[in-house]
């Protein structure tokens, strides 16, 4: 390895970074491109590349987005919004509430982008039947979506990618996650009462509007939707059953995708081509540029000082993940950011003794978590963001940080808390 | 490229039948006919033009599906439309001509009222026009709701951007002939034999108005009577022409001033010495008077006319 | 071959670019015409304004993004978009990008373009001067004219 290839890697790591960071290129083309640089310097070899793509991730995230893909079609996700809107008799904080609630089931289960894209256009239309300022509404669903996705292995990037390559199980993720997640999301709604319930139960109110919303006009095929709800929830259930089974997940996912593409006799052409494959791309190309790191030692070396600093102890170093993957995620992308420290924890788990497992409950809780911290933090945010500023009210960045922020920094303690009592 | 501007047209229905009888059922049977065609003065001259080979722009109000008809009409005659569409019905206009007892009955509409807000939509479209043309024609009624200023407004924009207007209206709108100056001046004296407040037949009596004329609208070249056919009074500010039409066999008024006026300005832009273009004016009213229908319908046949008109020059 | 100012229908109607929408769907409706061309004060012309950008205004943004109809069709919410978007000045929904005509251009062209573009009517156009239009009827037609 010479001090040049060191030199690429590292030119090539922070170029993409930056770019991916400030969006001034696509993030698929700025990781493919720096994976293509890092080939061609010979830093890691084919073989090799290949071999740092975590096809578990990439199959994963794939096969999710087939069966969403489909799922979306049959207008389930409309289905159970509108009927949840409708509970609320057109009271704002409780459409709030269920919205939210409604966002992290959803999340939990699909990834943060598609169940803003579901719910933030629903939101729009209940705030504009009712005429009351949706931005409440829109900041409480964002931070859910991110909540909600901590929940489940499927639920966020993070942690499909820390699923694919710590062989912890589906199961294990609601284990541990799901209690921290509930009560962040409880704590969560107690501080968005006190914030905006006074302002959102004020003023007259015409809820006869959306209780004319029509569920039924959601679900126009009903075969269709019984046949994909039930290739869905298998596909579920194989995921919870794994430790028996142990098909990869990836499979699963896929195997599942393209079931369901057979059983509802799908345009191949057309549900294929519905597919993000830019995401698919990023990661592939992250996964070489974070491979090069490794392969230069920036890996090796950045374990190795976590661990001079936390004393070796494991309940710090958790702390020391957790904080740090917080902070990090609030300004920059999670996703190198959780390609990287997966490296880094892989490094430093033989070396640690004892229970490691708490260090990937850090990453993913941090990352998932810290994402909520600006507007900026997660796709999802950036997303429902560019969405509202085509309204009549939009969201901008300090309107969102001035909520958001903390909200975030209380999970995080909550998080922390946890950790020093369960672990 | 020559802007007609009809503010109040009408499609007209034409029944030509024998024997007609007030108070009894008359259906239709045999020969006789009913024709519905475009009209309104405006729309004649357009149409006449056209026909003699002048490229036109028709403009006005129109409404409804008469108003629809009355456009298409114009297009299959190749006459470019830019009317403004109004909330009303164009009207129809009817004739009957009973060629049995040689009787011409007539029953012009009033037209539908104009809004405030589409005088303010027809003046916008009309200036936008103006930028086109080199000649503007306003001919015949006006519309309920619009009185005669807003004539004079028309000929005022048109002159200040040096476009010659041709003004064939009624001889009743008594301020457009005391000052408005339009480049000419043909009266309509069909249902009003006053001129300038006072009755008006005769050559002389012709004469003596046109001079008035010529007097109160400085920048006025022509002003021509073609209220008697057998004897057209036509002035310039330096002679005072008589037309007089020979062996004259008339089959149809319909048209005939329009046609008359068409032949002028088409004569006149074609650049022709205005012995020649008052003849050449004659001519094609004449060849209208003589034909059944109101258009223009044989070129050859004005040219050879062209030697029935006998022209006097007056001193 | 067949050229456009043969077939095209010369009819100049068009709205100001400081007109309302409100003015330009009365246009629409008084003339039967499902997108108006619009100049500015001196005549020029600068773009068409269509039914379907009217009705992209009035759709609120994020009904586009709703999947299906389910959730406003019981609703007059559609209609008050349009009401309130009625007195907006024209100028915003100007497509300057609608493709347009000139009088010599092909008959065959006028009607590629017609195809793909997936419009009802196009201005003809010669230099800034609008001149008339030609639809799909004013091609579909031809082959009814009869000869005389």
């Amino acid at each position: 390895m010479s001090d040049f290839q060191v030199g690429v890697v590292l030119v090539v790591f922070v170029v993409t970074f930056a770019a991916i960071s400030l969006e001034k290129v696509n993030n698929a083309i700025a990781a493919m491109v720096g994976a293509f640089i890092i080939l061609s310097f010979r830093v890691v070899s084919q073989e090799e590349a290949l071999h740092y793509v975590d096809f578990d991730t990439i199959g994963l995230l794939f096969g999710m987005m087939l069966i969403v893909t489909v799922m979306r079609k049959t207008g389930l996700f409309e289905y159970i919004a509108i009927r949840g809107i409708k509970l609320t008799n057109g009271n704002p904080w409780r459409i709030l509430v269920i919205l939210s609630l409604i966002t992290a089931v959803l999340s939990a289960f699909l990834d943060n982008v598609t169940t803003v894209l579901i719910i933030v256009p629903l939101t729009y239309a209940v705030t504009d039947s009712l005429n009351i300022d949706p931005i409440p509404i829109l900041i409480s669903e964002i931070l859910f979506s991110n909540i909600g996705g901590a929940a489940t292995l499927i639920g966020d990037p993070p942690n499909i990618m820390i699923g694919g390559s710590s062989h912890l199980e589906f199961i294990d993720f609601i284990n541990n996650n799901l209690p921290i997640v509930v009560v962040i999301g409880a704590v969560t709604l107690l501080i968005l009462r006190f914030i905006y319930y006074k302002k959102m139960i004020a003023g007259n109110l015409e809820p006869a509007d959306i209780m004319s919303f029509d569920e039924h006009r959601a679900i126009q095929d009903k075969s269709f939707f019984v046949e994909t709800l039930t290739v869905f929830l298998i596909v579920i259930a194989g995921f919870v059953a794994h430790p028996l089974h142990q098909v990869s997940l990836a499979t699963i996912a896929i195997g599942g995708g393209f079931v369901l593409m057979l059983v509802t006799r799908q345009d191949t052409e057309e549900t294929l081509s519905r597919i993000e494959w830019p995401p698919l791309f990023f990661f592939m190309g992250l996964f070489v540029i974070v491979g090069g790191l490794e392969k230069i030692g920036v890996i090796k070396y950045l374990a190795k000082n976590i661990i001079v600093l936390t004393d070796g102890d494991i309940d710090l170093t958790a702390q020391f993940i957790l904080w740090l993957s917080a902070l990090s995620t609030t300004v920059i992308n999670s996703i190198p950011y959780t390609a990287t420290l997966i490296s880094v924890i892989h490094d430093m788990v033989p070396q640690l003794e004892g229970n490691t497992e708490v260090l990937w409950w850090a990453l993913s809780l941090g990352a998932c978590l810290g994402g909520n911290g600006t507007i900026v933090g997660a796709a999802a945010n950036i997303i429902a963001a560019g969405f509202s500023q085509k309204t009549a009210y939009p969201l901008t960045f300090m309107k969102y940080l001035k909520i958001a922020l903390p909200l975030m920094l209380v999970s995080i303690v909550l998080v922390s808390v946890y950790f020093l009592i369960r672990y | 490229m020559i802007l007609t501007v009809t503010l109040n047209p009408a499609i007209d229905k034409i029944l030509i039948l024998r024997g007609f009888e007030m108070h009894k059922l008359h259906r239709l049977v045999g020969d006789e006919k009913c024709n519905t065609t475009a009209g309104g003065k405006g729309v004649n001259i357009a149409l006449g033009l056209k026909a003699l080979g002048n490229d036109v722009i028709a403009t006005g109000f129109a409404g409804g599906y008469t108003g629809h008809k009355l456009c298409e009409e114009l297009r299959d005659h190749d006459v470019t439309t830019s009317f403004i569409f109004t909330d009303g019905l164009t009207r129809t206009n009817s004739a009957m001509l009973d060629v049995e007892n040689e009787t011409l009955t007539e029953i012009n509409d009033f037209g539908s009222e104009i809004s405030s807000a589409d005088k303010i939509h027809f003046l916008d479209n009309y200036r936008r026009l103006l930028n086109r043309v080199e000649m503007v024609v306003i001919a015949g009624s006006l519309p309920p709701g619009i009185d005669e200023s807003y004539y004079y407004q028309l000929i005022k924009e048109a002159n200040d951007k040096n476009i010659k207007v041709a003004l064939h209206v009624s001889s009743k709108y008594t301020s457009l002939y005391n000052g408005a100056n339009p480049f000419l001046i043909n009266p309509d004296m069909r249902s009003n034999h006053e001129f300038l407040d006072r009755p008006l037949d005769g050559i002389e009596a012709f004469i003596n108005a046109g001079r008035d004329v010529l007097i109160k609208n400085r920048d006025t070249d022509f002003v021509v009577f073609t209220h008697r056919l057998e004897n057209i009074v036509a002035l310039t500010r330096s002679h005072t022409y008589v037309l007089r039409p020979k062996g004259l066999k008339i089959l149809n008024m319909f048209g005939y001033c329009d046609a008359y006026l068409a032949g002028f300005i088409y004569g006149y832009l074609k650049g022709f010495d205005t012995e020649k273009v008052l003849r050449y004016a004659s001519a094609v009213g004449l060849t209208n008077v003589e034909y059944v229908g109101k258009d223009i319908h044989d070129l050859n046949l004005i040219d050879r006319n062209i030697e029935r008109v006998d022209l006097e020059i007056l001193q | 071959m067949k050229l456009v100012r043969e077939y095209m229908t010369k009819d100049i109607v068009a709205v100001c670019n400081s007109s309302t929408v409100k003015r330009v769907i009365e246009v629409m409706v008084l003339h039967r015409l499902c997108a108006v061309p619009v100049v500015n004060k001196i005549g020029e012309y600068i773009g068409c304004i269509s039914e379907s950008d009217i009705l992209n205004e009035a759709m609120p943004t994020y009904m586009k993004s709703i999947a299906n109809t389910s959730v406003l069709a019981n609703i007059d919410l559609v209609t008050n978009h349009l009401g309130q978007i009625i007195n907006n000045p024209a100028s915003d929904f100007i497509d300057k990008e609608y493709p347009i005509v000139k009088p010599d251009d092909t008959l065959s062209y006028a009607a590629d373009l017609l195809f793909r573009s997936k419009r009802t009517m196009l201005p003809v156009v010669t230099g800034n001067e609008l001149i008339g239009f030609f639809s799909r009827l004013d091609f579909l037609s031809i082959p009814l004219v009869k000869d005389d």
